[in-house]
């Protein structure tokens, strides 16, 4: 994966599929943890919940699943079959 | 003096058109026009007229075919229609509108097919050395933009595409007639475009087109590349107040991807290149109730600019 930022917002190209995605900073930060490392999405909800300790964890955790499955459907991430 | 177009008998046009072929130097693109329709040379006069005669040895970039509808449709009166050695999306116009055949045809080529370059909607205006960059998708008035501002002075690259050097950074002009539509005739005549426009064409699938063919000094500068001075995206709202709003540059870059035509094509290439040209200059949302306040804004980018 290919990136930019500017202010906050970032842009990122998949090589994989040629298509290039806008990203806010939360959905950045998710795919730039989980570049970094594979992680499950539990341990993606509780890397937010570090950085964002007010947040409601069902919510977060009910968003990261969201966003989870939409970088998978997109190309970004690999998934595995069984977390 | 070099040879024009204009300065060819309508019976040297009409052999010629049929072969070899006449050839529009618009500056980054060449064309080879070719067409058995007589109405081709008089469409070709009023758009093309003071353009160079170019030699028809020169190896063109694309060849372009209007001819003849074929078959049953020739039994309702005579019909133009572009002709690719591809699959392409014309329908055959009456013969009357072939200057608008002719226009898709060049258009379609370079969209289709020019791909040395990052080629995306835009209408692109040069003033002082620097390009002021207007992308929109077609049908969003940025050819009625593009001609208030060339009627105010900037000079025209192209009123469609902004053809991008992702090497150089620097913006090639597309030098053609600005192609306007039904209101914004009357509009850009009283702007200063009096006796240029070529004669309206009604009943286009568009609505009434008339063409502004480029001034001599765009087309004589046709090999000038400017470097970009904004992207300003354009917003036309009768009721809004004018303003100039810093757009980010990530939405920026995306709006970009989404008017382009070939960036999937050249891939991380067209990314470096997009990001760097994002980096470097001023994004905009040009948002106007009328046409003088764009005029006004597009020099408030320029004044931005140099205080800069």
């Amino acid at each position: 994966l290919l990136w930019r930022e500017w202010e906050g917002e970032s842009v990122v190209f998949n090589s994989g599929s040629g298509q290039t995605h806008f990203l806010n900073a939360v959905s950045a930060e998710a795919l730039r943890a989980m570049e970094e490392t594979s992680m499950t999405t539990a341990a993606l909800v509780e890397h937010f919940l570090e950085l964002m300790p007010e947040s409601e964890p069902d919510a977060l955790a009910r968003q990261m699943d969201r966003l989870v499955r939409d970088f998978a459907e997109l190309g970004l991430i690999d998934p595995c079959l069984d977390e | 003096v070099p040879r024009r177009i204009a300065d060819l008998s309508h019976q040297e046009l009409v052999q010629r058109l049929k072969s070899p072929g006449i050839l529009i130097d618009s500056g980054a693109v060449t064309s080879r026009l070719l067409s058995p329709l007589p109405e081709a040379a008089d469409a070709l006069i009023g758009a093309y007229g003071s353009f160079p005669l170019v030699s028809p040895d020169r190896l063109p970039d694309f060849r372009c075919i209007v001819r003849s509808a074929r078959g049953l449709r020739r039994w309702f009166g005579r019909q133009a229609i572009p002709d690719f050695d591809r699959p392409s999306p014309f329908i055959p116009l009456p013969v009357r509108m072939v200057a608008l055949a002719i226009e898709s045809a060049l258009n379609w080529s370079v969209a289709a097919k020019l791909h040395w370059l990052l080629v995306f909607h835009a209408a692109v205006v040069e003033r002082g050395g620097q390009a002021l960059i207007l992308p929109g998708n077609t049908g969003r008035g940025k050819s009625t933009l593009c001609a208030a501002l060339v009627a105010a002075g900037w000079r025209l690259l192209s009123d469609e595409f902004c053809l991008f050097d992702m090497e150089t950074g620097r913006i090639h002009p597309n030098v053609r007639p600005i192609s306007l539509k039904n209101d914004s005739i009357e509009m850009i005549r009283a702007r200063g475009a009096m006796d240029d426009l070529t004669p309206a064409i009604t009943g286009t699938p568009k609505g009434t087109i008339a063409y502004w063919p480029p001034s001599m000094d765009a087309i004589e500068r046709r090999y000038e590349t400017p470097r970009p001075l904004a992207m300003a995206f354009p917003f036309f709202d009768p009721g809004a107040n004018a303003d100039l709003v810093t757009m980010p540059k990530a939405r920026a870059f995306m709006q970009v991807v989404a008017s382009a035509i070939n960036y999937e094509i050249h891939g991380e290439t067209a990314f470096h290149a997009m990001a760097s040209f994002i980096d470097q200059y001023p994004t905009y949302q040009m948002i106007y109730p009328d046409l003088d306040h764009a005029v006004a804004l597009a020099a408030r980018i320029e004044d931005e600019a140099e205080a800069a």
